[in-house]
Formats: structure tokens, sequence, C-alpha cells
């Protein structure tokens, strides 16, 4: 069976890739990060037939804001599953906030190939 | 293997369905030459709404007609009975509010300036797009949306949708909306007003484009495309961070249903401002997908309306957590979801997708088996047996629900659940965590349900409670995650527009009020499980255990409280499945509670027994390691109920009582006796028995209390070989057992294999000159606590090697505490229960550290680990050191392991040694 993808899966996979490589620092003020989500996005749908995957969810952002309701809602619950936090007191910027060993444990049970992740990381999240 | 729908085939079901409802009354329309007069309508929310010729043609229409019938809240009405209001009603409310907002933003526009900013023709056309916005809602609104969006024949659309226009996910009911707006139906819908009324709405000068221009715009404005490259946010009006729609439903919703709404929309309004600029001064990415024109207007709150927006916020927030996500109304929206699932399952969803949008609400709840056959296409006469029961269990949901007989909450997840430490625990979070991503995960959350089920099943056979079908059983358990709530990033779009400077958005300003109000839901429920009130109590004791096994996840009491089960329900359940052999390999904690755990008596037991506990530092690290987190009393008690049985916990409770702690007063006492009656021993240097890895050492340094008065000092050996001076030497360790160990260290000691204990264990050879100085030494072995068999093996070994020793040792065997006299007071045959099953339980635990040896049978390796299943040398003693617990202490109390297929956990777990 394709195996689905959600926006919660497809973050936790990019998280966990970014917490292994240490960059854990990210704003919500501007839509940069959007406009990286959304290149690394494409990326995954690309690659749907080849890798017999279906992403359920749309990163696409809003043309007139440049942010995605879809990721920011994502983000919203991967802080309350603590793969990321929301720094006090504004809430303006977060820090991935996994573990190398959590981070291990979700690339291992995504959907999507771990060295998939990890190009879209490298082309779309450097250093 | 279920059939996709592809976006093209949703797209011309749209198309059809929109000329089912709309072909014939155009014709009729078109054949009457003229549109209807003007209306006024009475709204109880905003007084009278004026209603143009086209716009009565519109509402005239079977299209919108339809959502005179469905109800705006789905399901809502069975918990706040007064909200019962249509998405019609809604419908001509977001159209009285687009009046509202254009009319502001128009005389803005005047007061600054900027003439004609949104003229009469594209007033008409917002007013359209909000007529046309709910088209795409099917029975029940929401619930049925989110009951086939979940099929996984209908779960890519929205994906679909978005990858091919590039766009922001919207949901399955705006795509519907956005095809019907655009098909060939609507078109003639339009061309015939503006036919007959050539004034309506006039975006271009030719007929045809006129309508192609309409159509794109008004399906634009409803899934958020800009339609209008001087206002680029114009369609905000219909779609945006304060778009009509929300100002309608945010106050209507709540006074329907009688609860409090915080939105203050003429304040809103009022706070409305625009900015005039140029395609260059544009903010952000507003620029995108419009043509860059002389001046172009954003429109946006002045800062001095923040709090308006944060009521936006609040008001959202408040909807979610009182009525969208109301247990009861949740409850509802699955039964609804259920029926449907089924009868996905019975036919397809290709015909439940048409099912849905075929009927109303309560034509749905109506329907009978034959009427829903009939409307499904399904053949009764040839379909299969299990497509019929399908068929007739949704029949049956449909039924209950019209006369309220409701599913019942059987579990609700918590992200944490209060009143528990190990909410605090590392793992148990993790695995909360994990469960949650499993049941948010349409495929899994299937998998997980099925495995629920089977689970339930296998309960229903072990209490022998009347066998229910598996389908009859997909249908009343359903398992529903309580996903995000969306509404929050859209408001933080929001312009907020200054005098001077740049616009910034709203989510840019000093604090994430997005985030911030979005934290306000983090301790609603995460999930639910719903059952029929027959089975819900098992449903919950069967989704424990799959917890349990699946994700280490222990749920606290307060889980009980939060599901709503009774816990005297539960544990009668789970009483009779211990009975029946369900629980034999089961995890002890899940196991019933056995009901000496809850009498007085033990209870003070226990907490007599803490101090004693308390004094004990548990290994730090490692892959078994105490939790550090779990206080006193629980701890105690998670170990007692691995007994499972009153009788055992009985016993169990007698040895707590009866354990006896070493402590520093005892060592020093020990030293201090000996030199009492071995005088010639005063003044002698303490040396610690073993090496630094062994509990002799912290011992030795206790001994150093009586440095100066008693002792001289405590040092190692060679320390002691280098500054002895001719002073005696007492060896010191806390306890012996058989002596074997002693025995093994003196004879490595001194190179003398063949007088070595056989322990395999690592031993260092003194040096020559501190064999001679052994040799020529006057040695003390003094032991806290001693067997006899300890005293005397000791006292071989020192002969055997030739050696000058005193052995001595403070606490003997009637000092030292033993389970056969823990439990004197236990009539015999409990007694001797207990301590077989003892034996078993030590033999499980001893089997997880000591593997059998190449050179021993099967048989032989049983026998050496009942040889010391009770503790090395079979006695169960009762003695513990406040830094470990010697091998012949009672091995339940100090290994972990496994036992009949559930984890043991030590309540004083031992280090082992390397």
């Amino acid at each position: 069976m394709t195996r689905l993808v959600t926006s919660d899966q497809f973050v936790a996979g990019i998280v966990a890739v970014l917490a292994l490589k240490k960059r854990t620092r990210f704003w919500l003020t501007d839509t940069e990060l959007d406009g990286r989500f959304e290149k690394a996005y494409g990326d995954l749908v690309s690659a749907e037939q080849s890798h017999d995957l279906r992403p359920n969810f749309s990163f696409y952002v809003d043309p007139y804001h440049g942010d995605s309701v879809c990721l920011r809602d994502t983000l919203t619950a991967a802080k309350e599953k603590e793969l990321v936090s929301f720094n006090n007191p504004t809430f303006r910027t977060f820090d991935v906030k996994l573990s190398p060993e959590r981070a291990q444990q979700y690339l291992k049970r995504s959907p999507v190939p771990t060295e998939l992740l990890e190009k879209m990381v490298d082309d779309y999240f450097p250093a | 293997m279920t059939q996709s729908i592809a976006l093209a085939e949703f797209e011309e079901f749209a198309f059809q369905f929109a000329a089912d409802h709309l072909d014939g009354y155009v014709a009729e329309l078109r054949e009457r030459g003229r549109n209807p007069t003007r209306k006024e309508i009475n709204d109880p929310l905003w007084g009278t709404i004026g209603l143009s010729g086209p716009e009565v043609a519109v509402i005239d229409s079977p299209l919108i007609q339809r959502l005179r019938l469905v109800r705006q809240l789905g399901v809502v009405h069975w918990v706040y009975p007064g909200a019962i209001h249509t998405r019609f009603e809604h419908t001509l409310g977001v159209l009285r509010q687009v009046q509202y907002l254009a009319t502001a933003i128009d005389t803005l526009g005047s007061q600054e300036n900027i003439r004609d900013l949104i003229p009469t023709s594209k007033v008409n056309l917002l007013r359209l797009a909000a007529l046309l916005h709910d088209v795409g809602h099917a029975a029940f609104s929401h619930v049925s949306e989110h009951a086939i969006d979940a099929l996984d024949a209908l779960t890519s659309i929205p994906a679909e949708f978005g990858q091919l226009h590039r766009a922001e996910q919207r949901s399955l009911s705006e795509i519907f909306a956005y095809f019907v707006v655009r098909s060939p139906s609507m078109k003639e819908l339009i061309s015939t007003l503006t036919d007959h009324d050539s004034d309506y709405i006039r975006l271009s000068g030719t007929r045809l484009s006129n309508v192609e221009q309409i159509v794109d715009k008004l399906s634009r404005a409803i899934v958020g495309k800009s339609i209008d490259d001087k206002m680029p946010l114009l369609h905000e009006i219909i779609s945006g961070p304060f778009d009509a729609d929300k100002l309608d439903y945010f106050v209507r919703d709540a006074k329907s249903a009688g609860t409090p709404s915080l939105l203050d929309i003429s304040r809103l309004v009022q706070k409305i401002a625009l900015r005039e600029m140029d395609a260059t001064e544009l903010p952000g990415n507003s620029g995108r997908d419009i043509q860059a024109q002389s001046r172009h207007v954003i429109i946006g709150i002045k800062w001095s309306g923040i709090s308006i927006l944060d009521e936006l916020h609040l008001s959202r927030v408040l909807l979610y957590s009182k009525i969208y996500r109301h247990p009861k109304v949740v409850a509802i929206e699955q039964m609804i979801r259920s029926a449907l699932v089924l009868l996905a399952t019975a036919t397809s969803a290709r015909a439940v997708l048409r099912f849905v949008y075929a009927h109303n609400d309560d034509e749905m709840l109506a329907m009978s088996k034959d009427s829903i056959a009939a409307s499904l296409k399904l053949d009764l006469a040839s379909a299969s047996g299990e497509a019929i029961e399908r068929l007739e269990k949704a029949v049956g949901i449909l039924r209950d629900l019209r006369v309220r007989r409701l599913t019942v909450k059987a579990f609700q997840l918590q992200r944490t659940y209060p009143g528990n430490n190990q909410a605090q625990e590392e793992a148990q979070k993790r695995g909360l965590i994990d469960f949650r991503e499993v049941i948010e995960h349409p495929q899994d959350r299937e998998a997980f349900r099925s495995r629920l089920i089977d689970e339930t099943i296998k309960i229903i056979e072990t209490i022998g409670q009347a066998a229910r079908s598996r389908i009859d059983l997909e249908g009343a358990i359903m398992v529903h995650p309580i996903g995000k709530t969306p509404g929050g990033t859209q408001i933080g779009r929001a312009y907020l527009i200054t005098k001077t400077g740049s616009p910034m958005e709203f989510k840019d300003y000093l604090v994430n009020r997005t985030a911030w109000a979005d934290s306000y839901l983090s301790d609603q429920p995460a999930g639910y499980v719903f059952a029929d009130s027959a089975i819900a109590d098992i449903v919950y004791v069967a989704l424990e255990r799959l917890l349990r096994t699946e994700h280490g996840v222990a749920l606290p009491s307060s889980a009980l409280e939060m599901s709503k089960r009774d816990p005297e329900g539960i544990q009668s359940v789970k009483t009779r499945l211990k009975e029946g052999g369900y629980y034999k390999d089961a995890p002890f904690d899940i196991r019933p509670l056995p009901t000496r755990l809850g009498h007085a008596d033990v209870a003070r037991a226990i907490k007599e027994f803490v101090p004693t506990f308390e004094m004990y530092q548990a290994p730090i690290g490692g892959e078994k390691s105490a939790d550090q987190d779990e206080d006193a009393q629980t701890a105690v008690k998670r170990w007692l109920r691995q007994f499972d049985t009153d009788e055992d916990v009985e016993c169990a409770v007698k040895i707590l009582g009866s354990l006896r702690m070493l402590n520093r007063n005892d060592t020093v006492t020990a030293v201090r006796n000996f030199v009492k009656a071995h005088p010639d021993f005063g003044g002698a240097l303490v040396v610690p028995f073993g090496s630094a890895r062994d509990s002799g050492a912290i011992h030795g340094y206790f001994a150093a209390d009586l440095q100066g008065t008693v002792i001289s000092e405590c040092l190692s050996l060679d320390d002691a070989f280098q500054q002895h001076g001719g002073r005696p030497i007492i060896f010191l360790d806390d306890f012996v057992g058989s002596g074997g160990q002693s025995r093994d260290i003196l004879a490595a000691g001194f190179g003398r294999d063949d007088l070595r204990a056989g322990l395999g264990e690592d031993r260092n050879l003194f040096s020559n000159d501190i064999q001679s100085f052994l040799r020529s030494s006057r040695l003390a072995f003094v032991f806290t606590a001693a067997w006899d068999d300890g005293i005397a093996e000791v006292q071989a070994i020192t002969a055997e090697l030739g050696l000058d020793a005193v052995i001595y040792r403070y606490i003997d065997e009637s000092g030292i505490p033993f389970l056969s006299q823990a439990l004197e007071t236990v009539p015999q045959a409990q007694r001797d229960a207990f301590v077989a099953r003892s034996g078993a339980i030590g033999a499980s635990l001893l089997a997880a550290e000591s593997k059998q040896k190449p050179d021993e049978d099967g048989e032989q390796y049983e026998a050496r680990l009942n040889s010391r299943s009770l503790g090395y040398g079979n006695r169960g003693m009762l003695l513990a050191s406040p830094f470990n617990v010697p091998t012949q202490t009672y091995t339940p109390l100090w290994a972990w392991g496994n036992v009949g297929g559930a984890d043991w956990g030590p309540l004083l777990p031992r280090r082992k040694k390397l």
C-alpha cells in the first residue's frame, strides 16, 4: 500500500535531521522558513512515485503573505509534542528540541527515506 | 484495494452536482426572461438583509436552497439544542458582513481621497461570492466532510489540488465549491443573471468574457486567491484574517449555542485602515500573483485595533474548546463518521461521496436500510453478507442518533495526566506522544483500531459476555485524534497599518499571538476512543493493555476519571479477566490491583517501610536503573502488586516489615566491639576487604569514625604495607554469606588458584612483599554481619594460607532476618505457596543474568537456578546495605528480569558486578 505522509511526519523528519546536524534555532517572524519548507515539500512531491509515498498535505505558501497555514499549524503541533519549543516570552523564535536518540527514532519511523530528508536539509536548510 | 478518486473525477462530480441543482432552474429563469425583484430578509442576528434581484435568483436556486437543510454545526444541536441554524442562514449573514466590510472600506477610501475603491460591480461580485462560498458542503457540514476526506480513496484530493494550483491546503468542501462555481451550469446561471441585468456585475466588455471573469474571481476568492490587482487583498473579505465568514459564524455559532461571544464587530470595522502605496512598497510577498498598478491599496487594522485581533483569537479558541470540540459533540460526529465508513466499506468511497451530497441531514437520519441501499446503488439481493451487515450497522447508528442513544467516551487521551509523577517521566511522556502520532496518521490509526477491536473481542470471549461480530464492533469502536486548531495563522496575517512606516503583519507584532492562543488549547484532550456503553469499560481495558505493551504507557488513575470510567466497573472487568487467564503474560501494573493493597494495615506497613526504603541508594544510569522520580510509596506499591494475589501480597508485606538495612552505626559498632573483645588490635590499621569497587571500601570509610580512639587509621592494602609500622591489620567488610568470595579474594591474592572458589571473577595477585607482610602481620577479618558458613570458610582459608587471623562478626545469624522468620505467623499453606511462587519468580529473574554454561545441560542449569532462586544459598535472607544488596538476599527484592512474560521491577535494584 502506498504510504501516506502527513505534515506532522514530514516536519518531524526535517526537524530530526536538523537536530542531528545541530541546527536548532529558527525565527517565526519572517517567511524564510516557510519558503524553505515549501521547496522541501516540492522535492517530496517529486519523489512520490519513486518512493511510493503520498503526501496528504500541501506546504505551498500563500502568495500574498508568504507563509503556510499548514506549516505553521504543524509547527504548533510539533511544539506540543516537544519536537520544538517556542521561546518565551514572545514565541517569535523556536528551538529544535529533539535529542539525538529521539531524532534517530523519528527518522527510523519516517515513511520518507532519511537520505531524502538529509538532502532536503542540505539543500534548503544549510548551516 | 481502494481505488483513489483523482482530482479530475472530483471536478467532474462537482460539475454534475451543479448541473443537477442548477440546469432545470436556470432554464426556467431564462424562460421567465427577467430576474426576480429585490427582497429584504430578516435575520435574527443582523436584522434586515437586502438582496438584489440577481441575488434573489441565486438564493432561490436549488443549489442554495439545499443549504436550508444542512445545519451549520452538523451535530452540535444534540448537545446545544439551540444550535440548529443552517448553512443558509450563515450564507445570508456572510453576505451582510461582506456588505458591511465593503462599505466601510469604500467609505474609508473616499475619506482618504481614493475614489471608487470598490465599485458596485466588485461589491456585487463579493456578495455573490458570499452566497456561493458554502455550496460545497454536504450533509452535516464539516462532519461528513471530515468523514469522507479521511477515506483512503479521497485523502489525497486536497494535496493534489494544492499541487496543481501551487496553493495552500484547502478543505474538501472548499475545493468542491471551487469546482461548482467554475462549472458550465454556474456559468449558465451567471450568464442568465447578467443577461437579465447587464449592470449586475460588469468586469469585461464582452458577455462571454464577463461571465468567465466572474466565475474565475468567485472561485479564486473561495480558495483564498487574489481577485483584484489594485487591492491585492480584496479576496480576504471572503477568506482572510477578519473575513465576513468569521464575522458571521463566530457570533452566530456562539449565540445559537448560548455561549458568550467576545467579538465586537462594529469596533473591528471602525479599526479597519487602508494604505495606498506603489507596487515597489507592497509589503512582504503581497505583490506576488498580481499585476503591478500605478497605486495599490492594502487593507489592514490600525495599531489601536490590536485588541480586536486578540478578541478574534480568543473567540476562535473559545468556540473550539466550548462548542466544536465538546466531547459529546465529537462523539456524535464519530457516530456519523462510523456510519459513513461502514457504508464506504460495504460499497465504495465513490458511492458514499455521492451519498452525502445527495441527501440533507434529516433525510439521511430518517433513511431505512432499503432507501440507503437504493441511494448507494447496492443491490441487496446480490450483495455479500458482510456488505449487508455493514449496511444494517450503519442504519442502526443513524437510528440511535434519532433517539439520541449516543456513543460514550471509553477513553480520553491527554498530553499528560494530572496527579501522577509518571507524567514527568520521560518514557511515559514519549509513549503518549508516540501513541498520538499513531492515531493522527490515517493509515496507522486504522491499523491500531483493528488491533483494538481484536483485543476487545479477546476480552469479550474471556469474560463470557455475549459475542459481537467484528463488523458490529467496527461500527461501535471509534478512535479520534484531536488535530490542529485551525484559523490562528490566518488571523495572524492581518496587516497592522500605521500612519507612517511599512505595514506589519499581526504575527510579527511583539508577541506571536497565534502560538500563544493555541497554547491555551494545549491541555485539552489530545484524542478519544468512543464505544457504545455496553462495551466502554472493556474497550478501556483493551486500550490500556495496548498502550502499555505497544507504547510503554502506564495509565494513571486520573485516566479513568478523565475517561469517565467507573473504577469499580473497570476493576470488575479486570478481576474476571484475571480469572480467565487474560493477564498471565501481561505487565503487572495493568493487572487488577490486589484487594489487600488497598487495606489499611497494608497502607500502614508500607508507610512504616518508607524510611528504610529511602535509605537505599539505588544504582544510577545504565540500562537498568531505578526510577528517580517515583515517590517511595508508589515504588513500594508497584513492587508489591507484582505478587498479584492477596495472599502473596500479604506475605510480601511481611518481608518488608522484616528487612534489615545495615547502617553506619552497625559497621562502627562492629569495629568498636571487636577491638573491645581483642584489645591487642587497639590502634590497628583498617583495610577494606576486597577492591575499591566493593562495598567494603565504604565501610572502611565509616570505620574511620573511630580513628584516633579505637583504630589508628584506614588505609588501602598498599598503603598499609608501606606505613604499618608493626600495627595489626583489620580487614573490614559489611557482609559474608557462604564465604566463597572471601576465599576467592585471599586465594587469588596469594596465587593459590588451587584454593579459589571458582566464581569466575578477576582478582588481583598480591605482590610478594604484600604476601610476606600479611603472613608476618597480626590480622583480623571483621564483618558487620555474617553467616556461620561464611565465618567457617574464612577461618578455613586463612588457616590454609598460613595466616595469623582472628575472624569476627558483629551480627550473627540470629540478628539476620530470613524469609522463614518473616512468614512465621502466616498459615502454613499460604506460606508454602508463597515460598514456591517466590522460588519460581527468583528462578525466572536469575535466568536473565545467569546463562546456561557450556558444560551443563538444561536440567543442571535449572537445578542451579533453583538452588539460589530465593537468593544465593536459597535461604531468603532479608538484609541489605544502603549501597548494595547481597546476592544472598531474597531475589525478587533486587533482580530485574521477566516473570511469566511480564517485566519484573525490583524494589532494591542491585548493581551487577562487572
